[in-house]
């Protein structure tokens, strides 16, 4: 399983930090990542009060139609405070479990860069630490 | 936790002794910005003679201030100004009377509050099941975020069902411990204040653990009352509440904070 590429969004779905293992794809990611936004908002009225964050949000346009080589399956995850964490993912074998820690290490990440007083809210994250503490969270997998 | 408890706290109280030196300082070692300001107040009081006489009066009561304050002696003086300040408007429309340093500080320390509340509420709400409703967007504040940053929660929450929430402390944590020591002139004004209304509240009034305060003294707690103003509007605007917040306190461990929340339509 490769990750492929992950993304933080803001409140206002503007994007604060995009990751991609390949650079050559990143238009292509980022329109991914775009198109996703609409199921965030789908998802997100389905969710029952207990659970916390939107469910795997597998993408069912399918990017086949346009890579007939490629699959991407494209996971969600939504913080109450309204941030949103896009994770593409270059395999179709994956445990539900596997990818909700991903996303939660990855949100406690957030939170941790967040809590930083030098960041301003609303504002592409450009900590170094950052990146490499992503990098550490892919790596592991 | 513990640690960092003793770090926010200390960080809280600098700044609002910032406050109270900048906003209420009487020492004789005065900042150009505020000499400056003085200044310009004389000058406006000289160009403003022959106009409203609710100016004039302002401004003669804060030229007294200022000479009260850099002289000190003369009990003929004072006891001559304290009279004036019972006739016309007191001392508290120098202090209530917004300049452009006392907005600047209070911004800056709403947004310090601001920043607080909301990182705190990122780390709180990370544990948090999703809110439904504003009911528990706003028990999330009183409950969670007050228990984090003060170790109790608030003791009322109330709703006037159009958007105006008041969250109702009975023993702030921050202002628990203030005591007030006031310059000469101030004292004896607020002892007349307090004389009058002493006697007509003896008869209404029951023994209770809650001081009451005069009106200056109200003013200057205000200062203190801007940092968890901010803290409550940093931490719902994290969960996605817009709104403005104000602080009062009645009496003196107990405080108010009333949050309007602002409808984008």
């Amino acid at each position: 399983m490769k990750i492929v590429s992950i993304a933080i969004l803001g409140k206002k779905n503007n994007p604060l930090y995009v990751y991609v293992s390949n650079e050559e794809n990143k238009r292509k990611f980022e329109y991914i990542i775009h198109t996703s936004l609409d199921f965030f908002e789908e998802k997100v009225p389905l969710i029952s009060p207990l659970s916390k964050k939107s469910t795997q949000n597998q993408n069912d346009m399918y990017l086949g139609h346009l890579f007939p080589t490629e699959d991407y399956k494209v996971y969600g995850y939504l913080t109450n405070t309204n941030y949103k964490l896009v994770c593409i993912i270059d395999d179709s074998e994956i445990k539900e479990q596997e990818m909700k820690t991903l996303l939660n290490n990855l949100h406690t990440i957030l939170v941790d860069t967040i809590c930083n007083p030098f960041y301003i809210t609303d504002e592409p994250i450009t900590s170094k630490t950052f990146h490499l503490k992503i990098l550490d969270l892919i790596g592991k997998k | 936790m513990s640690v960092s408890y003793s770090l926010l706290e200390q960080i809280i109280f600098e700044s609002v002794h910032y406050v109270i030196r900048t906003v209420h300082s009487q020492s004789k070692v005065l900042d150009p910005e505020e000499t400056n300001l003085r200044v310009k107040i004389a000058t406006r009081f000289n160009e403003k003679e022959e106009k409203k006489k609710k100016e004039k009066d302002i401004e003669k009561d804060k030229e007294k201030k200022n000479e009260n304050e850099n002289q000190k002696e003369n009990q003929q003086e004072t006891v001559g100004n304290k009279k004036k300040d019972q006739e016309n408007v007191p001392q508290l429309e120098f202090i209530s009377s917004k300049t452009d340093i006392e907005r600047n500080i209070i911004n800056r320390l709403e947004i310090i509050g601001y920043r607080l509340g909301e990182r705190t509420a990122e780390r709180i709400a990370k544990n948090k099941p999703r809110f439904q409703e504003e009911v528990e967007k706003m028990r999330f504040v009183a409950k969670d975020i007050w228990t984090e940053l003060f170790g109790k929660m608030v003791n009322n929450l109330r709703t006037n069902h159009q958007g105006k929430w008041m969250f109702q402390d009975d023993d702030f944590k921050l202002i628990r411990n203030i005591s007030f020591t006031l310059s000469e002139e101030l004292q004896n004004l607020n002892h007349q204040q307090n004389t009058r209304k002493n006697q007509q509240k003896q008869k209404q009034t029951t023994t209770t653990t809650n001081i009451t305060m005069t009106e200056s003294q109200k003013q200057i707690l205000q200062s203190y009352l801007y940092i968890p103003c901010g803290i409550i509007r940093g931490a719902l605007s994290a969960i996605g509440v817009e709104c403005t917040v104000t602080g009062i306190c009645e009496q003196l461990p107990a405080c108010v904070f009333t949050a309007k929340i602002i409808n984008k339509k």
